[in-house]
């Protein structure tokens, strides 16, 4: 009787015939994608895709307002308002592709085609169009960043020549050219705030014209990201 | 409204809107003696109105070779119309052929200015005399 109750005692502690583990399930670790901080999307352009950002930047002489929206592969539209000392007005619609998109470079070029107002003492108008080019080396918060650009208006006139005969009418087209640069520095506040500030030179009608170099502080915001 | 808007683009891109008026100038230049003349086509008043008005205002010069007087003269020029009123046409012979009038020490040359009437016309018929000494187109004299 006693044997018999400690062999069921001993059945009772001792472990069960070892079973296979459970095959391993599959588990799914959801990560946030790297974003980039809209400071840096506005300043060296094409931002992932839903990314979008608006800069309001005021200096001497250059004011301007862009914004842009990210749709793939590093394209993304663009809008831009730009004036001088609220003399000169441009309107421009345009494209953004980042070319280059590494952890601390990105290079990216832009087209824009719009239209050119100048109002004062020498009025000027017409379509105008651009390219340029942003490289930017961001590092932790701080982006410093590279414009070029070349942009092209064309000024048409026409002369009305009264004769006796009738009036003929003659169309003439004339192309000013503005060269472009800027070198700055963006700061990033957050992923989706940041700041700029830089020189800009903008040679108006170059080579016929003189042009003095500007400063421009910018403030950038944005989401999607 | 399609028109309007159509006016509306057209005038929004044009730069300089430069109206000019042909006229062609014809009648004669009498002077005492032969050499270069210089001819200038003025406005009559430019850059104001009324007692405002700045008087002259060229707009075109020419030069021709004069060897005899009477010198029929028959110019054809284009005459901006916004910049001003009247035609004027002022000359003076080079008779040392130095290019400029009356310079110090040099033979006296003479000058004559002659107001059209009737401008705008598309033919001009004028008789400008040559017949005072070194007097510019701006000189009260005239």
């Amino acid at each position: 009787m006693l044997t018999a109750a400690v062999f069921a005692l001993q059945a009772a502690l001792e472990p069960a015939t070892p079973i296979d583990p459970p095959a391993p399930t599959s588990q799914v670790e959801i990560l946030p994608l790297r974003t980039d901080p809209v400071v840096l999307d506005q300043l060296a352009g094409g931002p992932a895709k839903g990314a979008w950002g608006v800069s309001v930047q005021a200096g001497y002489p250059w004011f301007s307002l862009r914004a842009l929206v990210g749709v793939g592969h590093r394209l993304a539209p663009l809008l831009e308002v730009e004036s001088a000392l609220g003399r000169r007005f441009s309107f421009s619609a345009g494209l953004s592709l980042a070319w280059v998109d590494r952890p601390h470079v990105r290079l990216s070029g832009e087209v824009l085609l719009g239209w050119m107002l100048q109002e004062a003492e020498l009025s000027k108008r017409g379509p105008s169009g651009e390219l340029r080019l942003r490289l930017a080396f961001p590092v932790r918060w701080a982006v410093p960043y590279l414009v070029l650009g070349t942009r092209h208006a064309l000024l048409p006139s026409r002369t009305q020549i009264i004769r006796e005969a009738g009036t003929e009418t003659q169309w003439s087209v004339r192309h000013e050219w503005t060269p472009w640069g800027s070198v700055g520095l963006g700061i990033r506040i957050s992923q989706r705030i940041g700041l700029d500030v830089a020189a800009d030179y903008g040679w108006v009608d170059a080579p016929a014209s003189v042009a003095i170099p500007g400063v421009h502080l910018a403030f950038h915001f944005g989401g999607g990201r | 409204m399609k028109r309007a808007l159509l006016a509306l683009a057209f005038c929004g891109c044009v730069n300089d809107d430069i109206v000019l008026y042909e006229t062609r100038v014809r009648g004669t230049v009498t002077a005492m003696a032969a050499g270069t003349l210089h001819l200038e086509f003025h406005h009559e008043t430019s850059f104001g109105q009324r007692a405002l008005a700045h008087p002259l205002g060229l707009f075109e010069r020419r030069v021709r070779t004069v060897s005899q007087s009477p010198y029929s003269l028959d110019e054809t020029v284009l005459y901006p119309q916004q910049k001003g009123d009247g035609l004027v046409i002022y000359g003076w012979l080079d008779i040392d052929g130095d290019g400029v009038l009356c310079a110090p020490g040099k033979t006296p040359e003479p000058a004559g200015l002659f107001r059209t009437v009737g401008f705008p016309s598309h033919n001009v018929n004028i008789s400008l005399l040559l017949d005072r000494q070194c007097l510019g187109s701006e000189s009260p004299g005239f």
